[in-house]
Parts: structure tokens; sequence; C-alpha cells
């Protein structure tokens, strides 16, 4: 008998009897529906933690040079202090290579001015100490919004620029409503040392950004000239490296795997990415917790179709001994009953993922309303149900159907036909 | 006259009920040419339904040789003997035995399924077999809405599909009316002839049995006589 005569005389034995075998399918669409539920909102839940940690900047990754501490306690410093480690530095090669990587959007190299460095800016008759701080500290909370210019543009040129905080401009003297008519301007900025020495940049104003904290930023060039005249030296750059470099990725699975590259490098990393794998993981352990639940009822799905089963195979015993006797063998018997419970559970698992994928279908429809209403905007499904859940549940399902029809179709296949034919 | 088909010696099959064992068979010894019609007949429990599915193997002796076309059917692994119900042997029941669910036509087809035959051509071979018995306009009736003698038919080209050797029929018309019943028989034997058939048929009734080439008289287990004719059915 072949495969094909097989399922097509299953399925219209299954066809015979159909409100019993909807009966013990039911165990099966219970437990696929529990299934699909979870699993599809765990998937969406799980975008939806990708799609708001991007939005907060998980996507990004700040990179170190190995053995820089940064002020974190570490035993590897002590290393460092007997010279143990040398110190692997981030080349400007290093930059450029990491632009041309997938997934990179944005390089932002930094250099950092000593804190002892001292700082002031001259307008006209007015002189007032600001902090310097880099393009990516420009955003005072982390999880705050990015700041936005009150006047000309926030992004600095290769050198010879400089933004203000709205603070620092106000600090100066300069009235809110004379904002836009400054841009452009030669702004003087001076170090200087402990001991008095001072040295002078002449900088143009470039923007002035919507920021509360007295503070300028200066671009990564000017910031090394700087660096260059406190300690006296040409060629800082080429002897200690960028302090960090800021890369921002397309999203936050790209900075996953840029982590790990960079890492693989020789540079030490850091990224916001633990966040969203501490996450993904709690909502996976949930997951798994109750697709278990789905799976129990999956378990107990197996009784039914087994018991079903075995009434059938009771009632049909006459049927076997006929088939017995035409010439069926143990396995064609055996397998012909296994389609059949294999096949129950397919109808189970089928309708199951249809209904989750309805209900998921109405909280898709349901869930933004209620937020909305909660002042909660969020966009995106809760419910996602990909082709890996539906093909794995329906395959789940057929799988617990042929287990439960093992035994049954065991004993029909064993029946002696002799005896099955005297059966009435 | 013709080649050996069955072959058995000091055939006997047991059953256990209780502790004891019950003899149904002891020791029979039968020779069945090739394009015979034998007839056995005796009492209830002499033994003719236990030889019959000894013959058709259904059932394994206890003890001693049955030999159908070569086959030992007694040590036979089970495979063969699968294949051997399969191809070499077509079963007739008192009761007909059909698959209630299927149709006539899916009945006779049933044998050709399970010996792999492609779809179209079973569906062509048992529409032939079911106008050669004369059912050609019932064809898609299922078996509760066929008379007796229609049932006895379908089942008559259901043994027939797969070309078998040897036909065994145990009571064929033991559930239908005279008149029907001498039908059936009339057709059995025509296809003896034409097909060149060997049969071997249980039987009750001495008129039914006087059809046959040879007649074999079974009594607790042990064929008490043998008649033969030379006469053709």
């Amino acid at each position: 008998m072949t495969l094909q005569d097989q399922i097509r005389t299953a399925v219209s034995n299954v066809g015979r009897r159909k409100l019993r075998s909807a009966l013990a399918s039911l165990g099966v669409v219970v437990g696929t529906l529990t299934i699909v539920i979870m699993v599809s909102l765990a998937s969406g839940v799980r975008r939806q933690i990708n799609r708001q940690f991007e939005s907060i900047g998980l996507d990004r990754l700040t990179v170190t040079p190995q053995g820089d501490q940064r002020g974190r306690f570490d035993f590897s410093s002590f290393a460092n202090l007997f010279g143990a480690k040398p110190k692997k530095i981030i080349t400007a090669q290093d930059v450029s290579r990491w632009k041309q990587l997938p997934g990179v959007t944005q390089v932002i190299p930094e250099v950092n001015l000593p804190s002892a460095v001292g700082l002031e800016l001259k307008w006209k008759d007015t002189n007032e100490a600001v902090r310097l701080i880099g393009p990516e500290q420009g955003r005072g909370n982390l999880f705050g919004p990015v700041p936005e210019p009150v006047a000309g543009s926030l992004t600095l040129p290769e050198s010879g620029g400089i933004v203000l905080s709205e603070a620092a401009a106000q600090a100066l003297g300069i009235k809110s409503n004379d904002f836009a008519g400054v841009i452009g301007q030669t702004v003087k900025t001076i170090l200087q040392t402990s001991r008095g020495e001072t040295q002078s940049f002449q900088l143009h104003l470039t923007g002035i950004s919507q920021e509360r904290m007295r503070y300028i930023q200066v671009s990564v060039e000017d910031r090394i000239a700087m660096k260059n005249w406190w300690f006296n030296a040409t060629n800082l750059l080429e002897r200690d490296g960028y302090d960090s470099v800021t890369i921002r990725s397309v999203d936050v699975p790209h900075a996953a795997t840029l982590t790990t590259q960079i890492k693989s490098e020789g540079f030490q990393v850091q990224s916001l990415e633990m966040f969203v794998q501490i996450a993904n993981r709690i909502v996976t352990v949930i997951t798994v917790m109750f697709a278990l639940i789905g799976g129990i009822a999956l378990l107990v799905a197996t009784i039914g179709i087994a018991n079903t089963m075995v009434m059938a195979i009771y009632e049909r015993t006459r049927e076997i001994g006929i088939l017995k006797a035409m010439g069926a063998s143990r396995s064609e018997i055996r397998q012909m009953f296994m389609i059949e419970a294999g096949f129950i559970g397919f109808i189970g698992g089928v309708v199951g993922l249809f209904l989750g994928w309805l209900v998921g279908l109405g909280m898709n429809q349901a869930i933004p309303i209620y937020l909305r209403h909660q002042n909660l905007p969020m966009r995106g499904d809760f419910f996602v149900v990909t082709i890996w859940l539906a093909l794995g549940v329906i395959l789940f399902a057929t799988f617990i159907g042929l287990v439960a029809g093992v035994l049954p179709a065991q004993r029909a296949a064993k029946l002696d036909p002799l005896e099955a034919l005297r059966h009435e | 006259m013709n080649d050996v088909l069955i072959h058995a010696s000091k055939l006997t099959r047991r059953y256990k009920v209780g502790k004891a064992g019950v003899a149904a068979l002891s020791d029979v010894e039968l020779t069945v040419p090739t394009g015979e019609f034998t007839a056995l007949v005796g009492p209830s429990g002499s033994g003719k339904s236990t030889l019959l599915n000894l013959i058709g193997g259904l059932d394994r002796p206890t003890s001693g040789e049955i030999r159908v076309n070569g086959l030992s059917l007694g040590g036979a692994a089970e495979q063969d003997l699968v294949r051997y119900r399969r191809e070499r042997v077509g079963f007739i029941f008192q009761s007909f035995n059909l698959l209630p669910t299927f149709t006539a036509l899916e009945n006779v087809e049933a044998p050709l399924m399970l010996a792999e035959m492609p779809r179209g051509k079973r569906r062509e071979r048992a529409t032939e077999l079911l106008a050669s018995v004369g059912l050609a306009e019932r064809m898609l009736h299922k078996p509760n809405e066929l008379s007796g003698g229609e049932k006895q038919r379908v089942a008559i080209a259901r043994a027939l599909a797969n070309r078998p050797l040897l036909l065994l029929a145990d009571e064929p018309t033991g559930n239908l009316d005279s008149k029907t019943g001498g039908a059936i028989l009339a057709l059995l034997c025509d296809l003896l002839k034409s097909q060149g058939l060997t049969m071997i048929m249980v039987t009750h009734d001495p008129e039914v049995a006087a059809l046959a080439n040879r007649i074999i008289h079974l009594r607790d287990g042990s064929i008490q006589r043998i008649e033969t004719k030379r006469a053709t059915p």
C-alpha cells in the first residue's frame, strides 16, 4: 500500500466519525492555542522591547582602549601599574575601518581634556568659565530627548567651530532674540593652567543648543589641538589614540554583532545591549513557562486521541480482519492508524493555530486603544505569529497525534486475522 | 491430471481450550491439483473451516506441513504469508465481509490498493471485474444498499482482483436463498472454467458439493472419505 493511499484512507476514516474526531482534537486545539498565543505574544513583546530600546539609543556602543579603566576598579589596573599589559589604543585607522563595517551608520571618535584644564569663554567684555563636553554627552539624560538647536546647527565642522548651550550663551550676555544674529561670529576660548599659562583658540559659533547646563562643544580636531597644547606635545593622537569612540548602528541586533566583533579585536566595548539581552531572557523564560502549560495541554490531548483510536480500532476489528485476509501487512495496518491519529493532531494544530492567530489579531487592535487611553502610545503589533511558529506548532501537534496513535495502532497491527474476522 | 497445487501431510491444528488442547484437525493428508474444484463437507466442528484457514494462510498449523504453490505456509515468514494472501489467494465468506464504508467499486479496488497498483489502472480493473460479475450498474453503491446476492458478487470480484491461483470459499451461499445461491454457484463455476482457477469450498449443502470434482468428508478433525468425480462441474 503506498503512503499516498494510506493517507487518503486514513483521512476518509477520520471523516467517517467527524464529531468524535473533533472532540478528540479539541485537546490539541486548546494546547496549540495556548502555545500560539504565548509564543506570538513573546515575539511581539520582544520586537517592542527592541524598538523601544532603539528609540532610547541602545543601538549605539562605546569603544574604549584596552586597559583604560575609566575610574572603575578592576584587578587588571594593578597589572597596568606595573606595566604588564601594554595599552591597546584606538587609532585613526581603527576609526576609518569601523566606518566600513556593515550596519554602522556613524562613528564618533572622542578625546577628553584633563579635568584640571581651566576653560573660559571671552565674548566682547564678558569672561565666563564653562565646561567642555563631547558630542555624545550633549544629551544630559540618556533616556531624555536629543537636544534641539535654538539657533544655527549643532553639527560641528571638522575644526574651528563651537556650539554653546543656551545657558552658556545667556551667561555671556547674549539675549535670546539675538541668538540667530550671532551665529558665525568668533568666540575666543581660553585654556588656562593652574600656574596661569594661557592659550586662546578662535572658534566660530556654529550653533546654540537648547540646554540648561552651561557647556560648550568643539570638534574632536580642536580638542586634540587643545590637548596637545596642555601636554606640550604634538603627537598625542598617535601616542594615546582616541579616548573613546561611539559607534551608532542601524538597529539593536547589529549593535550586538558589532559589540562581539570589536571586542574580539581587543578593545573594551560598552553597550546597553545587555539590557536588551536581560529583557529578552526574561521574556524567553516567561514564554517557555507558558508554552509548557500549552505543552501539558497537548500531552493531555494525547489521552483523548489515544482513547478515540482505541474505540475506533475496537469498532473496526472486523474490517482489520478483512484487510488482513486481503493481504494487508501488520506495518500497513499500524501505519494506517498512526496516520489517522496524526491527522487528528494535525487538524487540532491547524484549528488551534488559526484561533490563536485570530486572538492575536483582535488583541493587536485592542491593545493600542487601551494604551492610548492610559497615555502610553505605542506603535506596532504585540502578537506576532512567525512562519516558524506556525510550522513548528502544526508539526508538534501532528507529532503529538502520532505519539498518541502508537499503542492503539500497535494493538490493531497485532490482531489475529481469524479472531478479527469473527468479531461482530 | 494436473500439477499439484496444494499438498498437506500430517497437518494438525490444536487449539487451547482452558488447559486442555483440542485438536481441530489431526494428521490430515491432502493433495489438490491445479484447476480442480474441491468441496469440504462435514458436520459442525469437523475441521472444515480450520483446514480452509490453514490453506489460506490465515492460521498456522500446530504440526505437520502444508505447501501451496511451493510455499511452506507453516514456516513462512510473516511477510511471505502476507504476500501469499495478497497475490495467490482470494477469499469468499458466508457473511460477505465487505468494507461497509466503501462502495462496491472501492471494495474491489482495496486488494489492488494493497498491491500498490496505480489509481487509474486499479479503477479500470475493478470496473471490468464488477462488469464481469454482472454489477456494472451497481458499482457506486455501498454494501448496505446491495442485496445479498449482489454483495456476494462484489466479494467474488474482489477475490479475483489480484488474479489469484486459488479461491477459498467458506459457505458462499449459506446466507442466500436457493435461487440466488444457484446463480452465485453458476458464476463461480463459469469463472473456474474460464480462468483455470482452483477452488476449495466449505459447504453444508450436498447439492452444492455435488458440483465439485472432489468431495472431502471430514469428521472430528480427520478425513473420513474422498469422493472423486471425473465429470467437470
